[in-house]
């Protein structure tokens, strides 16, 4: 009875590896076999990747993107959820102000470039407003969607037990809604991160989207280029993984139907 | 009809109509199609930038338009040089203007390339705020200057002056940045000052907001910043059609040298029909003075290119010496040097 | 003592057919809906769903609004709570008009209601933040054993099933101590058998605390087992098509001659009702 289990196990990272192996072996197979002049094979990202540990920028330069998608963020969800709560919350409110973010959402953050220069400057208060901004849009759109969606049920019992309008979006409200928000922030987050090489294209001097851009400009460093692309991916993952536990509290897990 | 009937038509139909207007509005066929054509047949593309130091390549396309003959390559414009220098490697275009370290470093990275004619001279200059503390070079110290590349001879003039200034490099903070971001950077005080090629120089003249510092002769006779590069291959298998390119090129560069009337058509159709600029802008680049660029003496030298690499190895950009003739090719320059000038007047329709 | 009275008012009828009763009046009532009409508008025409509904009930009664489903009695319940607001008409609670819902008044759902980002202790001491500490966690402990869910104090609302989610919020209801009860069909989700379980639950808890109870159901033997009175409602738009006394003593036996009689009373103004 004991082997069904244990073979679950071992083939939860058994397929994903061999998945990439296999991955791994078409990449090398297919550069070789087109001859082409610029994508690196597998083993030249790895050399290119054993250059940036011995340089010490490995660490460095990841930390840095993370510090600035931290902040950028952050800043977005503090300021994201308590408005999208109120426009949720006041569908006159959100009548106004719809058409206004959906004009404004589908604007790559690569088009800001010029504004944020003109407003923050060069460096890293520039490439933080992008992430910000990229952020901001899907946290308050789906906050908005979780307040509408709380069933009217909850609020009429909520006022039954005599709540004031600011408890009861707070006590009933938020928590009703916070499944729909959490999945917000997970998707938020992996905006949040895949903007961040545009994000490091204003004149910053470190980061993994700075690896990338830097490397492609310094002649035929493609190399690094792939390799900073893959830690990007790393990093990208271990975030959502991370996020994900928070999906897995209790006091959320309600909201999502499959359980095993 | 059923619902899946109708939405497949509006499905299917839509993209059918957005690809026909595509097509008809968008694509240029001439540029598609030719790689269809048989080899000897092909014409080849020529990749460049909207900056005036690569003028005389839309000149030469359209002036040899008019004349009798066919054109003689495919002009592609590119927004900047990390996108060249990635179709220049793996051949999507033959021939390109890139700036001089750039052609250096590539091929000293082992990209088969050999620079064959220069785009012009002059051309680039160090612009500070118009209202701002800085009034001679001395006066950067401390100070943010934007350069488009670390591959640049905008860079290489910044550190010229700083020799004969005497400061030292780590006292004056380069960031790189796009040029089409350093104007409005400038405005809005985010950096002190750039140094860049035209148009950019000009544009933050003509808005009000910059003063230029310097230009960059000042520090460098006979500076020269952009330079054609052919791809090895071209050069052995067509040299004829190398040549003829350099011939027009060095007539274009013969043309614009004809005089103030014939700038200011080049800035007219160049602005619109090549790089979507306003052709006010590049007449001023043009005239203002009228030897802002200039676009004679175009022959490589050996003098000039070994001091770009000089100062390349010296400012850390390039690891090891490359020697001239490894990198450049002069016979196409030599032939080139007897023609003259198009023979084609402003708003003409026959040229020669 | 005002009790006493009503009930003695109310005529005890020791023939066998059923009657109409007279509802106790205005000034002793614990709840008086007078002339209540409820018309929605719906995709730009108007629906009426309750026409003219004027009922009273007095202090710890145990009313049941039985009726076909879609009658309007959800609707009805729901003015009465004040979540809804009449066309015509107004609805008096203790001689004040009800404005809005009211921590004494509540609604017990349909839905199970329960929330479920909360646990049982949580969901039950949901309306008791003005209490101390103290008081709360004793009358949580109090209401999750008297409606017997020791044991599942840590638990959430997904991990229970749906009989423990309903007695939970009833326990949720109670515990704030209201003085009156509106149920809207709680038991309908559930299996027969947890069903009857339910009921003899709702009454024991009822003779406990005697609230005043306003209980919705489609259920006939639902009704005639639990309610004082079952007001029986016609079909849309809902009127009130007849008042039965249950004068049976609990606890009921539904084999007594009695009850089959009310029963098939009520059967008959039901096809009535089907017809109408």
């Amino acid at each position: 009875m004991n082997a069904p289990l244990q073979f679950d196990r071992w083939e939860r990272y058994f397929w994903p590896l061999l998945a990439i192996n296999i991955t791994l072996a078409l990449w090398y197979f297919s550069v070789r076999w087109s001859g082409t002049e610029i994508f690196p094979s597998p083993l030249d990202v790895e050399r290119g990747m054993a250059e940036l540990v011995h340089r010490g920028l490995l660490w460095r330069y990841t930390l840095n993107s993370l510090s600035r998608v931290a902040f950028g963020y952050v800043s977005a969800v503090l300021i994201g959820i308590p408005a999208g709560l109120v426009l949720g919350w006041y569908p006159a409110a959100a009548d106004m102000v719809n058409p206004l973010i959906q004009v404004i959402r589908p604007v790559s953050p690569i088009a800001w470039i010029p504004v944020s220069i003109a407003w923050f400057g060069i460096g890293d208060t520039a490439a933080t407003f992008l992430i910000f901004l990229a952020s901001f849009f899907p946290i308050i759109v789906a906050t908005m969607n979780g307040v509408r969606n709380v069933p009217s049920m909850y609020r009429c019992a909520g006022r039954n037990f005599g709540l004031s309008p600011a408890n009861l979006i707070a006590k009933v409200v938020l928590p009703a809604a916070l499944p729909q928000i959490v999945v917000g922030l997970r998707i938020t987050l992996g905006i949040a991160w895949l903007v961040v090489v545009a994000a490091e294209m204003i004149a910053v001097d470190s980061g993994l989207g700075y690896l990338v851009i830097d490397s492609r400009n310094s002649g035929k460093r493609y190399d690094l280029v792939v390799a900073a692309m893959i830690l990007i991916g790393l990093t990208g993952l271990g975030l959502d993984i991370a996020i994900r536990r928070i999906e897995k509290l209790k006091s959320v897990r309600w909201g999502f139907r499959n359980e095993h | 009809m059923s619902t899946r009937t109708r939405i497949l038509l509006l499905v299917f139909g839509w993209l059918g109509l957005i690809s026909g207007l595509h097509s008809y509005l968008n694509v240029n066929w001439a540029f598609i199609l030719n790689d269809y054509l048989p080899l000897e047949k092909r014409k080849f593309t020529v990749a460049y930038i909207p900056v005036t130091c690569h003028l005389v390549c839309p000149v030469t396309d359209y002036i040899s338009k008019f004349s009798k003959g066919d054109e003689i390559f495919l002009p592609k414009m590119f927004q900047g040089f990390p996108e060249i220098k990635e179709a220049l490697i793996s051949n999507r275009v033959q021939a390109a203007f890139v700036v001089a370290p750039l052609a250096i470093a590539l091929k000293s990275q082992g990209v088969p390339i050999k620079v064959v004619y220069l785009g012009h001279r002059y051309g680039s200059a160090v612009v500070v705020q118009k209202d701002g503390p800085i009034r001679t070079f001395a006066d950067m110290r401390g100070k943010v200057i934007a350069i488009p590349s670390r591959f640049s001879d905008e860079r290489l003039i910044l550190y010229r002056a700083m020799k004969a200034y005497g400061i030292r490099p780590n006292e004056i903070k380069m960031v790189e940045m796009a040029p089409p971001d350093v104007a409005g950077a400038l405005a809005t005080k985010a950096i002190d000052a750039f140094s860049m090629g035209e148009p950019f120089p000009s544009e933050a003249e003509m808005g009000g907001f910059g003063r230029i510092l310097f230009h960059a002769r000042e520090y460098w006779p006979d500076y020269m910043s952009c330079v054609l590069v052919v791809r090895q291959d071209m050069i052995d298998r067509r040299p004829e059609a190398v040549q003829t390119l350099v011939d027009g090129i060095a007539r274009s560069g013969l043309w614009l040298e004809k005089g103030r009337s014939y700038r200011e058509n080049a800035a007219d159709f160049v602005g619109r029909f090549y790089y979507n600029q306003d052709p006010a802008l590049l007449r001023w680049a043009l005239t203002k003075p009228l030897d802002r660029v200039l676009y004679n003496r175009l022959a490589p030298r050996k003098a000039d290119f070994d001091m770009v690499r000089d100062l390349m190895i010296e400012t850390g950009v390039l690891k090891k010496g490359i020697e001239f003739d490894e990198y450049v090719d002069l016979r196409f320059a030599d032939h080139a040097s007897i023609k003259t000038a198009w023979n084609y007047e402003p708003g003409s329709r026959y040229a020669q | 003592m005002a009790q006493t009275v009503s009930t003695l008012a109310s005529t005890f009828v020791a023939t066998s057919k059923v009657a109409s009763v007279p509802q106790p009046k205005p000034l002793q009532a614990k709840l008086c809906a007078e002339g209540v009409t409820m018309i929605f508008k719906r995709n730009g025409s108007y629906v009426p769903v309750l026409e003219d509904v004027t009922l009273s009930a007095s202090e710890g009664e145990f009313v049941c609004l039985l009726g076909p489903s879609g009658c309007g009695k959800s609707t009805f319940l729901n003015i009465l709570a004040g979540f809804l607001v009449p066309t015509q008409g107004r609805v008096l609670i203790d001689g004040k008009a009800v404005r809005g819902p009211d921590p004494r008044r509540i609604f017990v759902f349909q839905e199970r209601g329960v929330f479920p980002w909360l646990t049982v202790s949580g969901n039950i001491g949901f309306g008791l933040f003005k209490c101390s500490k103290k008081e709360r966690t004793s009358r949580i402990a109090y209401y999750v054993d008297m409606v017997g869910l020791q044991g599942f104090e840590g638990a959430y609302p997904h991990e229970l099933s749906g009989g423990m989610k309903q007695r939970l919020e009833v326990a949720r209801a109670l515990a704030v101590n209201p003085d009156m009860l509106f149920l809207d069909e709680p038991f309908g989700a559930l299996d027969s058998i947890t069903r009857l379980t339910m009921r003899s639950e709702l009454l024991r808890i009822w003779e406990a605390e005697r609230k005043t109870i306003i209980f919705v159901t489609h259920d006939i033997e639902e009704a005639i087992q639990l309610a004082d009175r079952v007001v029986v409602m016609s079909t849309r738009p809902a009127r009130i098509q007849r008042i039965v006394n249950i004068d049976i003593i609990r606890p009921r036996d539904i084999s007594s001659r009695r009850y089959l009689e009310l029963r098939d009373g009520i059967l008959e103004e039901i096809g009535l009702a089907h017809k109408g």
